[in-house]
């Protein structure tokens, strides 16, 4: 279990990360959330000691520096194009297992894992975002580590090695294994993803399971529709639930399927259809995140330079 | 530490700018033992029982490039952020920075034994091949062991220092060449006689007094005391990189 107990970091007089604690549970993917500049990179570097602030991280109860081998306990990827562009893919990587005091026929292994193996003597210079994602990612299971912690690994990567990073990510936590993962693909992080960190000014947001995430949020609802609408309309209002009408049926938020049906059913009026509608994650994010962004955008213009 | 070690002599051997400074360097040796001070040898040179030794000393100035290697291996981790990976593969910042320390040495020792060996052999070889002959020489083995050593050595060790100091490429190299050629010259100016204690100053004092090992002249340091007062500089320098490599972000 990775524990982080009030990290700040302060950037002259911007407070980048503003005491956060939160835990990593072992054996899940847990994703870290937030708006672009909220301190998810800055948070991760505190986290494994790269930048000096306040707090501390434990892993298993210990700080990393308390480990003889850090990287068989932490795996890193923070930045695709770490790496010497001139410096061979293999050799990058014996460089990294030297250090870290790992065998070098892993090299091998891992770089066949990740799919790149065809690659190990070109230069990196030349990879493509998708490759040198690649070659971030065969760096840091190279010392095949309990946790991984990777900032944006999905950036760059085409379609099928996204589904394959989704897919050895679950596999590498179902291993008894934990995996810290920032993304900005929040359908993927919908389908990764266990538990999900959020963090927007560098304050924490949220720290739970994706599904109590969802399940609590205010857009989350039952639709129902029935060719009766009128006296169903009027029970709700006797139950006093929330509910909005439009030419369909009712959203009605904070009830479930089971109680909708059955008052429906007490009452005879026929169902026609009844589902529960989640929130999707970006939904939840983007109402969770509201006024803890950065940097904003705003729709262009005719004046703006849009074209009409 | 040994892990971190390896791991330095290994990204110092799979770069491409190790060797190509290395072969720029026996170039300009061969070039300039071989045929500048071997081909082109006058009757005095061929008379100057210390003709060879001084061909030793006078080829030390390549030494710079030891700094350079030295420069790249610091800064190429800022620059493309491997830096990352290193300060995570280590339980300590000071491992990482005593097995750079010991990397650069090595490295930085390697050349000024390379080139105090290839520079009077090229030299040698220069005069003979143009069929010129030298008079008897007299080499003090141990006293060019030491000068050469310590000056190729104080080489890359400044060009560490530059680079943990500035974690900047373009700016270590560049105040590598414009500290010593010309602010401790402008310096000078001011500091008139006590010019001989500025670093690189003392430093060109190690070698300044050429193959002769009892040669001192009023206006210097004898090489003992160059290379005292000059690992007084590296010590101060030292210590405050070592401070800001301790305390400051990896970035």
């Amino acid at each position: 279990m990775i524990k982080a107990n009030n990290l700040s970091k302060r950037f002259s007089n911007k407070l980048a990360v503003d005491n956060i604690s939160f835990v990593v549970d072992t054996g899940k993917v847990t994703g870290f959330l937030g708006p672009n500049g909220a301190g998810k990179s800055t948070t991760m570097r505190l986290m494994l000691g790269l930048d000096i602030g306040g707090g501390t991280t434990t892993f298993d109860n210990k700080k990393l520096n308390q480990y003889d081998q850090p990287s068989k306990i932490v795996g890193t990827l923070l930045e695709a194009k770490a790496f010497h562009p001139t410096r061979t893919a293999r050799n990058h990587l014996r460089v990294l297992a030297t250090a870290g005091s790992i065998p070098l026929k892993r090299v091998d292994e891992v770089l066949d894992v990740v799919g790149i193996a065809s690659e190990a003597k070109k230069k990196p210079g030349k990879f493509s975002l998708g490759m040198s994602q690649r070659l971030g990612i065969a760096a840091a299971i190279l010392g095949k580590p309990k946790y991984l912690i990777l900032d944006e690994p999905a950036n760059g990567l085409d379609p099928e090695g996204i589904a394959w990073l989704r897919d050895f990510l679950r596999d590498y936590a179902a291993g008894d294994n934990t995996v810290f993962i920032s993304s900005h693909l929040l359908s993927e992080m919908s389908q990764m993803a266990d538990n999900v960190v959020v963090i927007g000014k560098g304050k924490l947001i949220a720290n739970t399971s994706i599904k109590e995430l969802i399940a609590g949020n205010s857009r989350s609802n039952v639709f129902v529709r029935t060719a009766n609408q009128a006296t169903l309309e009027s029970i709700f209002k006797k139950e006093s639930f929330v509910y909005e009408k439009d030419s369909n049926g009712f959203k009605v938020s904070g009830v479930s399927t089971d109680k909708v049906g059955k008052l429906a059913f007490s009452a005879n009026i026929p169902v026609l259809e009844l589902a529960s509608r989640d929130a999707s994650l970006e939904e939840v994010f983007l109402e969770l995140t509201e006024g803890s962004e950065e940097f904003q955008a705003h729709v262009a213009t005719n004046k703006q330079g849009g074209k009409s | 530490m040994k892990a971190a070690l390896k791991a330095e002599f290994r990204k110092l051997l799979t770069v491409r700018s190790t060797y190509f400074t290395t072969a720029i360097v026996a170039a300009f040796v061969i070039f300039i033992a071989f045929y500048v001070i071997g081909w082109r040898s006058t009757p005095m040179d061929l008379h100057n029982p210390m003709n060879l030794a001084n061909d030793t000393i006078n080829s030390l100035g390549v030494t710079v490039f030891g700094a350079i290697v030295a420069i790249l291996l610091m800064t190429h981790e800022y620059r493309y952020n491997t830096i990352m990976y290193t300060l995570t593969s280590s339980n300590s910042r000071n491992k990482v920075l005593l097995a750079k320390f010991i990397t650069v040495s090595t490295y930085a020792l390697f050349l000024a034994a390379f080139i105090a060996v290839l520079a009077p052999l090229m030299g040698y070889l220069g005069i003979h091949a143009h069929g010129l002959k030298l008079v008897p020489q007299t080499l003090h083995i141990g006293n060019l062991a030491w000068r050469s050593l310590f000056y190729g050595w104080g080489y890359g060790m400044a060009g560490l220092l530059l680079a943990l100091l500035t974690r900047n490429q373009v700016a270590s190299i560049v105040a590598l060449f414009v500290v010593p050629d010309l602010a401790e010259q402008l310096l000078g100016l001011l500091l008139k006689h006590n010019t001989v204690y500025l670093p690189f100053s003392s430093l060109n004092q190690v070698i300044s007094t050429g193959g002769d090992r009892n040669m001192a002249t009023s206006s210097n340091l004898s090489p003992a005391k160059a290379a005292g007062v000059y690992c007084i500089y590296l010590a101060v320098g030292w210590f405050v990189a070592w401070l800001l490599f301790i305390k400051r972000d990896a970035n």
